[in-house]
């Protein structure tokens, strides 16, 4: 008979991990955050047109602090399934209106901008540190279920 | 007459004072006469006929890198995105150039002296601007 408080050691061991992604895919998701925060103001400027680059930037700020505090508060699957959407999606902008020039489309304004700078980079690694761990983590939680 | 080795020295300095002429004229790269000034009158008539214009694409300045004291100087917006050419004193030039091929222009300053500028809307875009 197991005493009070005795868990396996693969259970305690997968649940190190799990918090240890939880903290590390919230640390992603808050860079991306504060990035898009602070060059929100200036793009909102630069590319009022639809919504407004800066609106959408302050949005992507949002949505990842609220999907980081999920992540960190649950860290279920549902929780990391919506961290991989948020900072793959923001990877995959970034990368793709750095190199390809798309118009307009709808609400969306231009954002084509064919350089990268240290604000950036930081952001777009954290997007895809984020995206990957979050990955992760949902595979671990398909093999513990 | 002359002995064959005496014969060869002879011919190896004369080689030699050759390949130092050559040497000479190709090393210090002299121009001919008449190269200087058509390089000057060419380079003159370009900063003559070329207004003072800083264009800005791909989210870099491309511009004069001098121009006179109190110069109307042009900003040309190839991007989509509007930007700014800002002095980083914050008082010396401003210019907000709208995206898609806008306009824009601004007094240099009277007083020679290098100015750093940059873009309000986006901070990595940074130029330098001498008056001279």
């Amino acid at each position: 008979m197991a005493a009070a408080g005795w868990r396996p050691r693969g259970r305690t061991r997968s649940t190190t991990l799990n918090v240890v992604l939880r903290i590390l895919v919230a640390a992603a998701l808050a860079v991306d955050a504060a990035v898009h925060w602070q060059l929100a103001p200036g793009y909102q400027l630069a590319a009022p047109g639809g919504i407004g680059q800066g609106n959408l930037f302050h949005l992507e700020a949002i949505v990842a602090v609220l999907v980081a505090l999920y992540v960190l508060v649950r860290g279920s699957r549902p929780a990391f399934t919506a961290a991989l959407l948020v900072a793959g999606s923001a990877f995959v902008a970034v990368v793709l209106y750095r190199y390809v020039d798309i118009p307009a489309i709808g609400p969306i304004p231009s954002m084509y901008e064919p350089v990268w700078f240290f604000g950036k980079s930081v952001s777009a690694v954290a997007e895809g540190l984020g995206a990957l761990l979050a990955a992760v983590a949902l595979v671990t939680h398909r093999r513990r279920d | 007459m002359k002995s064959p080795k005496a014969m060869a020295v002879i011919a190896s300095a004369a080689t030699l004072i050759a390949l130092a002429g050559c040497g000479t004229s190709g090393g210090q790269g002299t121009p001919p006469p008449g190269a200087a000034s058509s390089s000057e009158s060419s380079s003159s008539a370009t900063s003559a006929t070329q207004p003072d214009t800083i264009t800005i694409k791909d989210f870099g300045y491309q511009g004069p890198i001098s121009v006179s004291p109190g110069a109307k100087v042009s900003v040309k917006d190839l991007d989509a995105q509007a930007h700014t050419v800002t002095s980083d004193d914050g008082k010396s030039f401003n210019a907000a150039v709208d995206g898609g091929g806008g306009t824009a222009e601004f007094t240099a300053p009277s007083t020679p002296g290098s100015y750093p500028y940059h873009c309000t809307y986006h901070s990595n875009m940074h130029g330098t601007l001498v008056v001279k």
